[in-house]
């Protein structure tokens, strides 16, 4: 857990748009992302699918900090993306596919705890990569 | 009859065919169940017919495990028991509740729900209750109405019936009073059983007053029926060596000490904060069934099917939701809250209730979890050095929950987070902190549910009691009373020693032709 303080209200916002996260994509890539590098790419995409960007970033600035790192991941979510989906997946297959895995996790009851709030660890790791972003 | 020993003669020898120590909620029903039989019982009290601050005090102990409530608060000690201020709250232990399970030590009752079914039937009768009907349906919830957590496949709405709540003192004192059989022994406080040479029968009991006074009540049967932590007070204080504890399973005397385990466990986000909570699982409710009103009290449970699959610990979820400003209410718990004020406030604690029930708007209610605990042997009751007035050394409860109790209280809130999530309820916050070492909140404390010490098994390695409430190596001492629950369940008790009680008088009446 965390030492600083976080505003629950943060939280409560932060974390209520990851159930929404889904119905907002970027719609298609133009032609300087095409020229970035591929996981960067993939990365900024990943962030532009949370609702609030903003307040993702504070809750996964809580995962950064969070001593414990709870579930920590063997691969960065846009590693497994990119592993899984390829750099040219377009953007309802990554949303299905981001969506899926959620609901799996959640089915699962595969969730961590970040401040006592359950997330499931694909919500954690697109606020943890919105943070870093 | 009531006869207050105080006005009988010191040494007065009396004998009876049966004799019932306790006149609580399962002395009272055992006694009731041989009212006009020919069959000559005595029924021990150690208090008289109201409250006395003088006999309360014996029921001084110290709690030198986890803190319980205090024991002179949560127990009252005369006619009546601890049923002259319960809150009334009923409902049948689940199947699953008398199982054994894989990975769980102590699991599984000698038998399965099936068994109580009939005893539980004519317990709704005593306990003044309903139908034994405890279908959420069949009282008027309907299941769309539920909100989508809670309708499956791990969350399910369940039902606990509201008995009124029968005073047992007062419901069945004067069928008693005019019993030509029965005879209630007023301030006469059971100290030791004295057995033959062998051990293998009970010959007498040894009463005392605080007056001074001391007899001798000799029976064919004797019954222990004085409440989940006197019960095993009493048959520790019998052994050889008064400690010791008698009969062939002496030393689990005490162990297994349990109560359910009751923490405000977290806090919901709602999705949408206008949530019609139709449900509201926590608030008393009425359901009209013809012209008669019954009052229950929604919750929220698992389902059987998750107990089993995820082995997860059988759960009580209630709500509590956060007040509109300047709206003074009480506790969370209407049982606690019975038990803090005189009964003639639970009106204003129900109307409270109600008022802040359907319709208002809620945006983040608290989850409070009512959890059972994991049969564990170090948990217990044992005799402390200090005596009480009577001579008799009094209790020190070493209450013990484990690091396992806690891993299921967490899992439970995971799988609810996750089910919010899922659903689109809302979002969970745990108060249950990661990690075995991690406190659990400060408001978590153990209920006046004494349940286990004296826990029933066919083998006596492993159980006081066998299957027929008789204690194991004695020909003639049963136990009524939570203390023979081997496993706790989320049921609040006073149905299931209820139905126990009815159930054993059936065998004492066969055993006593």
């Amino acid at each position: 857990m965390s030492d600083a303080p976080f505003p629950r209200r943060h939280w409560l916002f932060g974390v209520m748009s990851l159930g929404i996260m889904a119905t907002r994509l970027s719609r298609g890539a133009g032609a300087a992302e095409r020229t970035e590098d591929p996981r960067e790419r993939m990365r900024k995409r990943l962030v532009s699918l949370l609702h609030e960007p903003e307040r993702a970033r504070k809750v996964g600035a809580v995962y950064l900090r969070s001593p414990t790192q709870p579930l920590a991941p063997p691969a960065e979510l846009d590693d497994e993306v990119l592993a899984e989906l390829g750099p040219e997946a377009g953007d309802d297959a990554l949303r299905r596919f981001i969506v899926a895995r959620i609901r799996r996790e959640l089915r699962d009851a595969q969730v961590i705890s970040l401040d006592g709030w359950i997330l499931s660890p694909t919500e954690a790791r697109l606020c943890r990569l919105a943070a870093v972003a | 009859m009531f006869v207050d020993i105080r006005d009988v003669p010191d040494g007065t020898g009396i004998t009876a065919d049966i004799c019932i120590v306790g006149a609580g909620a399962a002395g009272i029903t055992l006694a009731r169940e041989f009212n006009g039989t020919g069959i000559a019982c005595a029924l021990l009290e150690g208090g008289g017919t109201a409250f006395e601050d003088k006999s309360q005090e014996l029921y001084a102990g110290d709690s030198i495990g986890r803190p319980i409530l205090d024991l002179t608060t949560c127990r009252l000690r005369y006619f009546g028991g601890t049923t002259n201020h319960w809150a009334g709250w009923c409902l049948p232990l689940d199947a699953i509740d008398f199982e054994t399970r894989d990975g769980v030590p102590y699991r599984g009752w000698p038998f399965g729900l099936f068994e109580l079914y009939r005893w539980y039937r004519r317990a709704q009768d005593v306990c003044q209750l309903g139908p034994f009907d405890y279908v959420p349906e069949d009282w008027g919830i309907v299941p769309t109405n539920v909100p989508a957590p809670f309708r499956g496949p791990h969350f399910i709405p369940k039902i606990v019936q509201l008995s009124p709540p029968t005073r047992f003192a007062l419901a069945y004192g004067p069928e008693l009073q005019s019993s030509p059989n029965i005879t209630v022994f007023l301030h006469a406080t059971a100290c030791r059983f004295e057995t033959n040479d062998g051990g293998s029968e009970v010959e007498s009991v040894s009463v005392r007053t605080l007056s001074g006074r001391g007899f001798k009540v000799a029976a064919k049967v004797f019954v222990v029926a004085a409440g989940g932590i006197e019960n095993a007070r009493l048959l520790l204080a019998s052994g050889a060596t008064e400690g010791d504890g008698i009969g062939l399973g002496r030393n689990l005397i005490g162990r297994f000490f349990m109560t359910h385990i009751n923490v405000s466990a977290g806090l919901v986000a709602v999705t949408d904060p206008p949530t019609d909570f139709y449900f509201d699982p926590g608030y008393f409710r009425g359901y009209r069934n013809g012209s008669v009103t019954r009052p229950f009290v929604p919750f929220v449970g698992l389902s059987e099917a998750t107990m089993r699959q995820r082995q997860l610990p059988n759960i009580k979820l209630l709500w509590e939701y956060q007040p509109p400003r300047g709206l003074s209410v009480g506790g969370a718990l209407p049982a606690l809250h019975s038990i803090l004020h005189d009964v003639e406030e639970r009106p204003d604690h129900v109307t409270g209730k109600i008022f802040r029930r359907e319709g208002v708007l809620v945006s983040g209610p608290k989850i409070f979890l009512n959890l059972e605990p994991i049969p564990n042997p170090d948990s217990r009751v044992q005799l402390a050095p200090e005596r009480d007035a009577l001579g008799m050394r009094r209790v020190a409860v070493d209450w013990h929950v484990t690091a396992a109790d806690k891993r299921n209280g967490k899992a439970v809130l995971r799988l609810l987070g996750a089910e919010m999530a899922r659903t689109g309820f809302g979002r969970l916050r745990s108060f249950l902190e990661d990690g075995d070492d991690a406190k659990w909140p400060a408001d978590m404390y153990g209920d006046q549910h004494h349940i286990g010490t004296t826990r029933m098994h066919r083998d006596p390695s492993l159980g006081v009691v066998n299957e027929d409430c008789r204690v194991h190596g004695i020909a003639n001492l049963y136990v009524a009373g939570s203390s023979v629950f081997p496993t706790a369940g989320a049921a609040n008790p006073t149905l299931t020693i209820t139905a126990l009680a009815l159930r054993l008088a059936d065998h004492l009446k066969e055993v006593l032709k």
